[in-house]
């Protein structure tokens, strides 16, 4: 046989059938490669991003064990050498970090001892060259990487100037390095660790001391150090920052989650096609002889061929797609939680094994009903045309069961107090899946209604199209499905981020008590707030200065922001979610303290229990006597009064200003006054008002969603696909309906006509449906998703807008997918389509 | 007697469920056929006549009674083994061709060949003779699509021999055929069955057609009755 290839021939008319269905075989290639392509770029996204992040830990915290912290102040520098000759521990690193600006950027700043580092063995940063050690102990020189070095446009031996605590030393690059991943290293900058001292003007103190030791050593230690050091494990210090970062990857996961099911439903429609169309064919095969099993493996193994194809595809657009959302994700990161640099993209060999692997396992599971489907495809000689359509009918009670079954165990896990991310995750999937086994059944029911209200209408050719939406249900069903789990997507997850836009901006106004607020701008030395506060004090129009002290305390849960208020009436600032009787009082007179709403719900404290923190005395447990909402950090904050504060951590430095305004006095007028009293050394200070506070907040929290724009963009293509091809399917199986309505003498307007409005309606089912599974969606993703995920709660609002969205949405997705299948229908030859049989 | 049979079915019947109305088309219906015989099967339509072949190819189960081909009794069989009893032993042909659109001729008829396991070498060189039986060999690489529907019967007629079944069921293959065209079929057919000393069962409402058989039967109220030999022209 010519050209004749190591497939049988069964396969090769697959193949011919693929080919000669081009559209159909792009349809399903389109679907599978969307689908993987979305998996594959969030993942990449949030792996790029994630590790990064955890490799700019190690290359700081390196494969040490154990880390000794101190309080704001640091440590004194001899406990050091004591732990080095008193205690013979040889193990241990010192260090000292701390911001500065470069050209208007910022670098993290690493002081460390050479020669110490190689006693615990840290590589990462190259520093083990005796070249570059050379090189460190000259006063003011820094190392950066390559990367970092070309970003700042720096050559070898350039000196240049760091903006620090309110000055600007010089200071010489006298290496770069090339580091085994340059995304971890780019914002970092090192030097000496006393030139760091010098340049962050904290003689004699050590931000903290890394250790590799044994379970021994550790007892020792922890005998031994003074009562405001802390021994912690470094391992939980990561993870407890590793943690934020996780939160708000999930958020995406649960919507590349989401993107995969629409696309599932669209390989289920497109391989269903593909079946229903060869049912002839397939029937003449098992009149031959050709056994079940062998038809089943046959339509399988087309859907693999293609889900490999389609998936490699897949991986390649996920790529780049990846390299877009990486950078979304990384502002995000950077925005809500710390500097973080990740220009390079970490192609993960596991993101996208997963994507592949999950391209192939969905269009295996969709395609597994088509094949059986076709696996019960009676010989052509006992075939009836409208079995089908009949056998799907007689299975809708099954599905509804089914679905309503789904539903409910959805709604349960919904519902579990304190249950898994994971289980939010199951229950978000059940109650699509639930959802789209009872839509078909709903649309018989709405079209049946639909017909009732025309009825007295003398509308032909609407009475057929609605019709033909009901007697195609197997088509229809799932064009609805497909639609309305894409719009539901969008109408969820607007929900969702309106719910959550409009919580923010509510517990801005409560949270910005004060009119203007003081921070310095990148460091300055301790005492400079202070005297700005009595600078600020007896101005005009101010009615009162507060200082605050927001700092990185140790807690038996790790590292925990702590923030100490002078306040004087406790609901001003700390919207309450819940507290003991006569909180207020206890808290001003520092009998308890607050936490902040994520800290309360995952690690399970509230009103009434006790927290433990680290003080300067060492740790000290501290009775909670309220929790209140806080949207500023998923990580977890403890409030108390700066009496307290003071009195167990010694520390009586200030990080911000709150001013409070006379009663009548404009903001801009408050603005100038506080401006004009800082004077001169206002360049060190970003004094911004209420107002721009909540600007900014609010467009950072904008910022943050774009990403979930993508997503849902993406969501609705695949949907407009799975629309189109579903129609397609409706018109090729009409195919002889279409010719005799020709040949009954419909004008080609007419069958258009007639198409338009069938899809139409499919569009309006779809956008009614896609609400009340849009607000079950927003309910699993605020309450389940970002509750579990974060610990906030959000108020649930309703956006009309995103409702009218929806609904244009999927009408227009509708009536685009609509236009071609009119166009081939309107355009059928009758004799051609009536010849066929 | 010299001649085995090589269909014998007895007492079957073949009962329709429909809109919960029961219809019954085959009542008791009996039918003993030789090996390398030729009958023509006469009847109107909706007689039952497509239903007898199904019920004689496994395609169809009787309710009741008794179906035995090539001394194998159907009704004890699995749906999977009926399935490789249909693939080696029958041979079908149909007024709709029912031809694989996507495969070429050749391919159509190889395909029988490939699913009954015959080498590579024997699937050409049998699709090229049984192409050049039908007198299609300038055809091979057409599809379906391409041909007329005499040629289109032709290569139905070559695939359903290709593996020289026993038994070849023929079911109004000549309906969509003008009178010509259907003659020529015909013959080819009879020719090819005979030389292969196959057993044909052949459908039709042609009486011209029906002369050139060993014997006629009429499905009549779900029975046969034979149609003695001797036709008035
Ligand atoms: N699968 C089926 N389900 C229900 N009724 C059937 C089925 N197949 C055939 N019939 C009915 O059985 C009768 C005989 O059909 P058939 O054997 O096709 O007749 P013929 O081939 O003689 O024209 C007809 O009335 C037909 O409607
Ligand atoms: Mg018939």
């Amino acid at each position: 046989m010519p050209g004749s290839l190591p497939i049988s021939l069964l396969q090769r008319s697959s193949l011919r059938f693929m080919a000669h269905h081009k559209r159909q075989s792009w349809l399903t290639f389109t679907g599978i490669m969307l689908g993987v392509t979305m998996v594959v770029a969030v993942d990449l996204a949030n792996s790029s991003a994630r590790r990064a992040f955890a490799l700019s830990l190690t290359s700081v915290a390196g494969n040490v064990t154990h880390q000794i912290v101190g309080g704001p102040l640091g440590i004194d520098e001899h406990v050091y050498s004591r732990i080095r000759t008193e205690l013979a521990i040889r193990n241990s690193a010192p260090m000292v970090t701390g911001v500065v600006r470069i050209k208007g950027q910022n670098f993290r700043l690493i002081g460390s001892d050479p020669i110490s580092e190689a006693t615990i063995g840290r590589h990462v940063l190259g520093l083990h060259r005796g070249e570059l050690k050379e090189a460190l102990l000259n006063p003011n020189a820094v190392v950066l990487s390559e990367r970092g070095a070309n970003r700042l446009e720096l050559s070898l031996n350039q000196t240049f100037s760091l903006q620090v605590t309110g000055r600007e030393p010089e200071v010489k690059l006298v290496a770069t390095f090339a580091a085994d991943n340059p995304a971890a290293t780019e914002g970092l900058i090192f030097t000496d660790i006393a030139n760091a001292q010098t340049l962050l003007q904290r003689w004699g103190r050590l931000d903290r001391i890394d250790l590799v030791i044994d379970r021994d050593d550790q007892l020792r230690l922890e005998a031994w150090l003074p009562d405001e050091l802390k021994l912690v494990e470094s391992d939980s210090r990561n993870q407890s920052m590793q943690q934020m970062s996780d939160a708000f990857h999930i958020n995406l996961t649960a919507m590349s989650l989401l993107a995969l099911l629409v696309a599932t439903l669209l390989i289920y429609n497109t391989m269903t096609l593909s079946v229903i169309q060869r049912r002839r064919t397939l029937g003449i095969y098992r009149t031959l002889g050709v056994s079940r099993g062998e038809i089943f493996n046959l339509v399988l193994s087309e859907s693999l061929a293609l889900a490999v194809i389609a998936s490699a595809a897949g991986l390649v657009a996920g790529l780049l797609l990846g390299q877009l959302l990486v950078q979304l994700v990384t502002r995000t990161i950077n925005d809500l939680y710390f500097s973080l640099h990740v220009s390079a993209f970490l192609i993960d060999p596991w993101s996208l094994l997963k994507g592949f692997s999950l391209g192939i396992v969905m269009t295996l599971i969709s395609a597994f009903l088509p094949a059986w489907e076709a696996n019960r495809t009676e010989p052509i000689a006992v075939q009836q045309r409208s079995a089908l359509e009949e056998q799907w009918r007689s299975r809708l009670p099954f599905f509804v069961t089914v679905g309503l079954v789904f539903l409910l165990l959805g709604m349960l896990l919904v519902n579990r107090e304190h249950g898994s991310l994971l289980e939010g995750f199951a229950a978000l999937t059940m109650i699509v899946m639930g959802f789209c086994l009872v839509i078909p059944s709903i649309v018989v029911v709405l079209s049946r209604a639909t017909i009732l209200v025309i009825a007295p209408l003398p509308y032909q050719i609407v009475r057929i199209a609605i019709r033909g939406i009901s007697s195609g249900i197997s088509r229809t069903g799932l064009a609805v499905a497909a639609l309305t789990v894409a719009v539901s997507v969008t109408v969820g997850v607007g929900i969702m981020v309106g719910s959550f836009r409009h919580t923010v901006a509510v517990w801005l106004d409560q949270a910005l008590v004060g009119d203007v607020y003081i921070s310095p701008t990148g460091l300055v030395s301790d005492d400079a707030l202070r005297r700005v506060k009595q600078q600020l004090t007896g101005v005009d129009g101010i009615k009162h200065v507060v200082g605050s002290r927001v700092l990185n305390a140790e807690s038996e849960f790790g590292p925990l922001r702590l923030m100490a208020r002078t306040l004087t009436d406790v609901d001003t600032g700390m919207p309450m979610k819940e507290a003991v009787p006569g909180a207020e009082q206890l808290f001003l007179e520092g009998q308890g303290v607050l936490v902040s709403e994520p800290l309360a719900y995952h690690r399970q404290r509230g009103p009434g229990d006790t927290i433990s923190l680290h003080t300067s005395e060492g740790p000290r447990q501290f009775p909670i006597v309220g929790v209140y909402f806080d949207y500023t950090s998923s990580q977890g904050m403890v409030v108390m009064q700066h009496e307290l504060y003071r009195h167990w951590w010694s520390d009586d430095s200030l990080t911000g200003l709150t001013v409070v305004g006379k009663q009548g006095v404009t903001a801009d007028k408050l603005l100038s006054e506080t401006r004009r009293a800082i004077g001169l050394d206002l360049e060190h200070f970003t004094v911004i008002s209420n107002g721009e506070i909540r600007q900014v907040a609010l467009s950072v929290f904008d910022r943050t969603f774009v990403i979930t724009d993508v997503m849902r963009l993406l969501a609705i293509l695949v949907a407009a696909v799975s629309v189109l091809s579903a129609l397609i399917a409706l018109q090729l199986e009409r195919t002889r309906e279409f010719g005799i309505l020709r040949a009954t003498g419909m004008t080609p307007g007419q069958i258009r006509l007639m198409i338009i409005v069938q899809t139409l309606l499919i569009g309006l089912f779809a956008g009614l449906l896609a609400i009340p599974l849009g607000l079950l969606m927003a309910e699993v993703l605020i309450e389940v998703i970002n509750r579990r995920a974060f610990g906030w709660s959000m108020q649930q609002t309703l956006p009309v807008d995103v409702l009218i969205q929806a609904m244009v949405l999927a009408l227009g997705s509708a009536f685009l997918a609509g236009l071609y299948p009119a166009h081939k229908a309107a355009t059928i030859s009758p004799s051609m389509a009536l010849r066929e049989e | 007697m010299a001649r085995s049979e090589y269909i014998l079915l007895d007492d079957v019947h073949r009962t329709y469920q429909e809109a919960g109305r029961s219809h019954a088309v085959l009542k008791g219906l009996s039918l003993a056929m030789n090996s390398g015989e030729i009958i023509a099967l006469l009847g109107r339509s909706g007689s039952g006549k497509s239903t007898l072949l199904n019920v004689i190819s496994g395609i169809d189960k009787p309710d009741q009674g008794q179906v035995v081909v090539n001394g194998i009794d159907l009704t004890a069989l699995s749906e999977r083994e009926l399935t490789l009893f249909r693939r080696e032993h029958i041979g079908f042909i149909y007024q709709f061709f029912n031809l694989i659109p996507t495969l070429t001729a050749r391919e159509n008829i190889a395909l029988v060949l490939e699913l009954n396991g015959y080498s590579p070498t024997a699937v050409r060189e049998i699709s090229q003779t049984m192409l050049a039986a039908v007198d299609l060999s300038q055809a091979a690489d057409r599809f379906p699509d391409r041909m007329s529907g005499g040629e289109q019967q032709r290569v139905a007629i070559a695939r359903a021999l290709a593996h020289s079944p026993g038994l070849v069921l023929a079911d109004e293959l000549t309906g969509t055929l003008d009178a010509e065209t259907g003659q020529l079929v015909l013959k080819l057919l009879q020719k090819l069955v005979s030389d292969q000393g196959g057993t044909l069962l052949l459908v039709t409402h042609s009486l011209a057609v029906a002369k050139t058989a060993d014997r006629v039967l009429t499905l009549e109220d779900g029975q046969l009755a034979e149609q003695e030999g001797s036709f008035a022209w």
